[in-house]
């Protein structure tokens, strides 16, 4: 077998895991991995699944100079607009002028959506002969006033649509979205790309190289005076280049650090390359058979467990070092080597499998399926080593001259001290926790948040400029019908009221009058039919007072769109619609950020400014089932008291199956208390360090959990079963055992530790402290378990280190 | 080729200087205009206007008469002969009639929703820095008698207008007359056909009777 090339079984291992890959579904949603029950996964789920913002670049446009950020702004927006092979619109902020000159869609649907009173005011007010006043005052107010926005408006209006009624009529269509700061200093538009895939990093990055292009190009040929015109790049695209990018370059320099380190680590404690590339292979066998395994049981895998999976088959990796250092230990078969190392690996691998399953007692959806593909990934592994593996490591050896024996080093500690290390490491643990506070997850721990990224700073100027947005949280309502829909918000609306009452929240703001109303759209078409029939009489009426078709053309606009929704409406083309929603680009993109149906739900979107977004109370009193808020501050808060309670609820079996298995595989109320010692005294450690240096828990390297709890069992199980075999000789139990656990767990450590250097602070929180972790864990089992093993049955008190 | 290579930078170097001259022109202008008003304590101005609106089929033509009473800070504005509108400061708030309509309405002083020339009458600067703080120079023009120079507002709320144009008359430097192009196309150009400096400005002129006058809201 090992004549075959190596690397050509891993090219053909490697061609059959991508195609593997390729073929299986993954779920790259987030929120599937949290407890549906909380109302802030649910809020982020909505707020992905309806609002999604992947394709809209945010713009930002800053100076001293009101008016020059406003021209800076309109002209840049101009320049994008013109680059039609990159870019497919360009929305500025919605202003009464604005809306008088483009939006005749969006008006027409806004009287058609309004209260049945509403519409018949403005039916009576365009009606012989009240509308001649109204066109002969209009013609007046434009004849006399000139520089005030309300009079531009008054004349392309002449009929008033634009008088709103209701709630529009008092509010600004932009107020719940405002792309504007108060002095007007600081503006921002959206940009919507074309020609670009934004579901992918590389494609969304040479995008924005383009648009930043002519961004440079736009700043170089524009005559500011001097004056400077500070220009950000924000918004989903531009995190997604960011992130991808960083992570692809993290990753990549992880892996070729880690594969260079381990190398060489290789070589110098065993002095040869050749077994490496058939570990890989087994690894890459494991890693095809478990996902394939996965798929089929399971359906979608989300990209987080899988992830982690492939992480932890890392122990089914080690299981093939603990065969290969055995395996130069003179076994003359397979079956005898089997006979020798599979029993600690089998269970070994039950055990951590066992441990794993018992996830599924967890309420983080996510954690369960994360164990379960582990379970599944040690169990294939443990097989495809002893049996694939087994037989490669034994002709790798048998073209190895006698080894020499190479003098041992013995533990460095003298097993009086490690035993009373033993008990005192754990104690004062125990007494740092009552010293200085326990540890706990940081609160606010973004986990994907690129250090010195331009787009978060470029975001945060944003979130500061426009104050309604600062600590401003998404609020989500979903429904089954717009009527269900908007009887959620009524109902949201009342509580905001009390929840501001009681001083939880500071303001709020709901999309109400632009969500569909079919009863409203339905009890209107009567009036609406019978305005369509005046539209002669009064477009002649205004050309008669002196208006031009410009000044008609939002008229003639509003009633073209009228009669558009009055045929979807009564169905005159097809089907007839229960509600129609606004046409043109200005109308619908409206609409589109504030309400969206998909998959007959709909959604609404509105905001809420929570005076302590940290404290949960306001979310217990504003959401439902039907209304969720998309808080990254209190998920945190929530997150936490969730783990707090899936500690006991989890911990505690978890505890017994742990114990329970390991009374089976030692059969020995001595080994048991060793493997249980070791993994107390190694958790003992890590806690001292998170309390007593900067190392921290957050909720994402709070998952490395799994791993130092799997690897610290998988490591005990190993060196104690060695011992046993070795008689408790310490010495030959390092030579093999002890050697392959040394190699595991320092390339282990650096493996993670070469994530430390990334950019994303989660990615290099969970490296520094899965490689603290495991190094914990490699010291336990290789220089403390022997000496406690020896004291522990040998009986003996204070004795000396075994002789060199 | 060395010779050309030496005429390049002395080209740019000119241009610039030429741009710099040109601005240093244009403040100088702008300096003699305001500086006819200084010690000027009232202007009444009569001026006619034409407005071409893009909205509207014909232009329009109108008279009309504006007081500043800088002592005072306080202004009357009114277009039409006999007037139409009239436009008169009242301290915080702002009072606007419409004679043929019997109506009037009372607008917050400083609010961006100021009729016709009245606006720009309200924050007439007096010196250049002021000048400058109000608005942004893009171009002079020099045409007969009369210079043009070319503004852009700083303001918000004149977000409307595209630019404004006010013509100097080169010998004396007063201002002749002021065009606004706003963002849509549409014009107004007013002339000055009377200037009057000092001019007494009784009370009542800024106090128009409001008998059989009923209170509205122009904008509805």
């Amino acid at each position: 077998m090992t004549r075959i090339p190596p690397l050509i079984i891993l090219a053909v291992l490697g061609a059959i895991a991508a195609f593997s890959i390729s073929r299986i579904q993954f779920s790259a949603s987030l929120f599937e991995m949290l407890p549906r029950d909380l109302p802030e996964v649910r809020g982020m789920d909505w707020l992905n699944r309806y609002f999604s913002r992947d394709g809209q670049l945010v713009v930002t446009v800053r100076s001293g100079d009101p008016f020059l950020t406003d021209e800076a702004s309109s002209s840049l927006a101009e320049r994008l607009r013109s680059e039609r092979d990159r870019v497919a619109a360009v929305h500025e902020e919605i202003t009464l002028d604005r809306l008088a000159i483009e939006g005749g869609g969006l008006l027409a649907w806004l009287w058609l959506n309004a209260e049945p009173a509403e519409f018949t005011a403005l039916e009576n007010r365009l009606g012989a002969p009240t509308s001649r006043e109204t066109i002969d005052a209009s013609f007046v107010a434009v004849q006399q006033g000139l520089f005030d926005p309300g009079t531009l408006v008054r004349s392309y209006d002449p009929l008033g649509f634009t008088r709103l009624p209701g709630e529009l009529g008092a509010m600004s269509i932009g107020e719940s979205d405002p792309m504007a700061s108060a002095n007007g200093s600081f503006r921002l538009f959206y940009v919507e790309g074309t020609g670009v895939d934004f579901s992918d990093y590389r494609d969304a990055g040479r995008w924005l190289e383009e648009i930043r292009t002519i961004v440079a190009d736009w700043e170089n040929t524009r005559n500011d005076d001097g004056e400077e015109v500070v220009i950000g790049l924000t918004g989903t695209p531009a995190f997604m280049a960011e992130v991808g990018r960083e992570m692809e370059r993290d990753m990549t320099l992880s892996i070729v650090i880690t594969m260079v380190l381990i190398s060489i680590l290789f070589w110098i404690m065993h002095r040869r390359h050749k077994p490496l590339p058939w570990l890989v292979a087994a690894m890459l066998l494991v890693l095809v058979l478990t996902l394939n395994v996965g798929g089929w049981l399971f359906g979608n895998i989300s990209v987080m467990s899988a992830g982690f999976a492939a992480i932890l088959l890392g122990l089914a990796v080690d299981y093939g070092i603990v065969i290969y250092r055995e395996a130069m230990d003179t076994r003359e078969n397979a079956r005898e080597l089997r006979r020798a190392v599979g029993p600690g690996i089998a269970w070994a691998a039950a055990t951590t499998a066992a441990v794993f399953l018992s996830l599924n007692l967890s309420s983080l959806p996510g954690i369960a399926e994360m164990g379960n593909l582990v379970a599944i990934g040690i169990a294939i592994g443990a097989v495809t080593m002893l049996w694939g593996f087994a037989p490669i490591a034994l002709e790798l050896r048998a073209e190895l001259p006698e080894p020499r024996r190479r003098a041992h080093s013995p533990s460095p500690l003298p097993r009086r001290i490690a035993v009373i290390l033993a008990a005192g490491v754990p104690l004062c643990a125990i007494a740092s926790t009552l010293v200085r506070s326990p540890p706990h997850l940081e609160a606010n721990f973004h986990p994907f948040r690129i250090r010195e990224s331009p787009s978060l700073v470029a975001w945060k100027e944003l979130q500061h400029e426009l104050r309604e947005r600062e600590n401003a949280v998404p609020l989500v309502v979903e429904a089954p019908s717009p009527e269900i829909l908007l009887a959620e918000m009524e109902g949201l609306e009342s509580r905001l009221e009390t929840a501001s009452a009681n001083g939880l929240v500071d303001g709020a703001s709901l999309p109400t009058p632009l969500v569909p109303r079919p009863d409203h759209q339905a009890a209107n078409l009567p009036a609406l039919t019978r305005l369509l029939g005046e539209r002669d009489r009064l477009l002649t009426e205004l050309d008669g007072a002196g208006f031009s078709s410009e000044g008609a053309r939002l008229a003639d606009t509003i009633f073209d769109s009228w009669e558009t929704y009055r045929a979807r409406i009564v169905g005159e083309n097809g089907e007839p619609a229960r509600f129609v929603l606004p046409s043109g680009p200005l109308g619908e993109w409206t609409i589109a950020r504030l309400f969206a149906e998909k998959e007959g739900s709909f959604a609404a979107l509105g905001s809420v400014r929570p005076s302590d977004p940290r404290d949960r109370t306001w979310v217990e009193t504003i959401c439902t089932e039907r209304v969720a808020a998309a808080s990254l501050g209190s998920l945190g808060a929530a997150l936490n008291e969730r783990i707090r309670s899936d500690l006991t609820r989890v911990f505690l079996p978890l505890i017994g199956i742990l114990v329970g298995m390991l009374a089976l595989v030692f059969r020995n109320w001595r080994d048991l208390a060793l493997s249980l010692g070791a993994l107390t005294f190694a958790a003992a450690v890590m806690l001292l360090l998170t309390i007593w240096t900067p190392l921290r828990w957050n909720s994402f390297n709070i998952f490395g959990l799994p791993l130092l709890f799997g690897t610290g069992l998988d490591f005990s199980i190993h060196m104690i079963f060695a011992l046993r075999r070795h008689g408790g000789d310490i010495r030959r139990a390092e030579r093999g055992i002890g050697r392959a656990l040394l190699f595991c767990g320092t390339s282990s450590a650096i493996g993670f530790g070469s994530l430390a250097t990334a950019s994303a602070h989660g990615l290099a929180s969970l490296g520094v402290v899965c490689a603290t972790g495991l190094l914990v864990n490699m010291a336990v089992a290789v220089w403390f378990l022997p000496l406690w093993y020896q004291w522990i049955h040998e009986g003996r008190w204070f004795g000396r280190s075994p002789a060199r | 080729m060395t010779f050309s290579r030496a005429l390049i930078p002395a080209v740019v170097a000119l241009s610039l200087l030429g741009g710099a001259a040109r601005g240093d022109e244009t403040h100088r202008i702008i300096a003699n205009w305001l500086r006819t008003h200084s010690g000027v304590q009232s202007l009444a101005v009569d001026f006619s206007q034409r407005r071409v609106m893009k909205t509207l089929k014909i232009p329009i033509t109108q008279q009309g008469k504006l007081w500043i009473d800088y002592g005072r800070n306080r202004y009357r504005w009114q277009a039409g002969n006999p007037p139409q509108t009239i436009v008169v400061s009242r301290g915080q708030s702002i009072l606007i009639l419409r004679t043929p309509l019997k109506r009037y309405e009372e607008r917050r002083a400083g609010s961006s929703e100021m009729p016709g020339l009245a606006s720009l009458a309200r924050g007439f600067p007096r010196s250049l820095d002021e000048f400058l703080r109000k608005y942004r120079v893009l171009d002079l023009r020099s045409d007969g008698p009369r210079h043009s120079i070319v503004a852009q507002p700083r303001s918000r709320d004149q977000r409307g207008v595209k630019t404004f144009t006010f013509h100097i008359e080169k010998d004396r430097y007063r201002l002749l007359g002021v065009d606004v192009d706003l963002i849509d196309g549409s014009s107004l150009k007013t002339s000055f056909t009377r200037v009057q400096t000092n001019v007494a400005m009784p009370d009542s002129l800024f106090a128009p009777s409001l008998d059989g006058y009923t209170e509205t809201t122009f904008s509805q």
